[in-house]
């Protein structure tokens, strides 16, 4: 069984392009949501990649001792990329 | 299906010279199941291991920390060489002879050479990221005239007649940041040339990370590479925050993976 499921850090990367793009500087705020998309796109390419989720827990381990996410919110997404880690797992088993 | 009877193991964490069977104290085992933490001895060699179920062990943080901190609780008295995280024995009716035998008997002079390699020197982790990561986007906007001129020229536009040129524009915005990382990346690593023996580069993280390296320093210069981090604080903190942890259980330098010899 292959589930095709979302990541969560694409969103992220979307609210980075957002906050940048709509500086002063930059403005158009619909393109932002253009490139938004295009980074979700590939980050769903890139869903059955554990080397990829391997990253967002590095990178959810990295903001947590940064002191940006609190011990709830960080253990929400460790659980989550886990559980993806394990459905990938097991679906090259069943291969 | 019925909860299978999880057969019994040995986690391992690190490898010590020391020529006695003892145990430390203090600190939990991971697993959290209160096992006893203790060596396998063979001659001068010993395996820190605890009592573990026959599994593998997530990469959660929880975990990780109680791995890591067994091995620190173990640094204090002796310097170490780390086992990689989620080593246990493998199917084996005698764990502890297996340990004895597979590791530290028929690895006895590797292990005894990259003990040598790390025996005076310590591991130190730097980690540096871009305080206002905004502030760096606009550095970048600032410094390429061309990349500025094609966001000026999509705006207004609908995203369907300029579609290659927004494409484009991420792509030059995405090369300037790397090129712009590459060179304070070794920027500031020059400054550690002098005092580490050896210095890795992990990867980049996240995007606001400009630095993720390790350096493995002699224990009598470990305060040279204190200062050189301070300076650099002091100059540079304004813009970078400067995440400077040790001494570390030498991860980067001599890591020790196992292989149990009889893996499907």
């Amino acid at each position: 069984m292959k589930k095709r499921r979302r990541i969560q850090q694409q969103k992220q990367a979307g609210d980075l392009l957002v906050d940048i793009l709509t500086a002063p500087v930059l403005g158009v705020p619909r393109m932002v949501h253009w490139v938004a998309k295009k980074l979700a796109e590939a980050a769903e390419q890139e869903q059955m990649d554990e080397g990829k989720l391997q990253g967002n827990l590095l990178e959810l381990q990295m903001r947590y001792e940064l002191g940006e996410i609190d011990d709830d919110e960080y253990a929400r997404e460790e659980t989550a990329i886990l559980d993806q880690l394990s459905a990938i797992r097991r679906a090259k088993e069943e291969e | 299906m019925a909860p299978e009877q999880t057969k019994e193991a040995k986690y391992l964490y690190c490898i010590v010279k020391c020529g006695q069977e003892r145990s430390f104290n203090g600190v939990p085992a991971i697993g959290g199941r209160g096992d006893g933490i203790h060596t396998v001895v063979f001659e001068d060699l010993a395996c820190v291991i605890s009592d573990s179920p026959d599994m593998k062990y997530d990469s959660t943080r929880a975990n990780m920390m109680a791995h890591e901190t067994v091995i620190e609780q173990v640094m204090k008295e002796f310097a170490v060489l780390p086992i990689r995280f989620g080593t246990v024995t493998r199917n084996s009716g005698s764990p502890v002879e297996d340990i004895r035998r597979k590791l530290l008997k028929s690895r006895f002079n590797e292990l005894h050479r990259l003990y040598e390699e790390i025996d005076d020197k310590v591991e130190l982790g730097l980690k540096v990221l871009w305080r206002d990561e905004k502030a760096i986007y606009q550095e970048i906007v600032t410094e390429h005239g061309e990349l500025r001129k094609l966001r000026d020229s999509v705006q207004g536009r609908s995203p369907e007649a300029t579609h290659f040129d927004r494409v484009r524009l991420g792509e030059m915005v995405k090369k300037a940041l790397d090129r712009k990382r590459a060179k304070e990346a070794k920027m500031l690593l020059t400054h550690f040339r002098p005092v580490a023996d050896r210095i890795r580069e992990n990867r980049i993280i996240m995007d606001r990370m400009v630095l993720n390296a390790a350096f493995l320093v002699s224990k009598d210069r470990e305060g040279e590479c204190d200062e050189i981090v301070k300076r650099l604080d002091e100059e540079l903190g304004e813009r970078m925050v400067f995440k400077y942890t040790g001494p570390n259980p030498p991860f980067n330098f001599c890591e020790i993976t196992v292989t149990w010899g009889e893996e499907e």
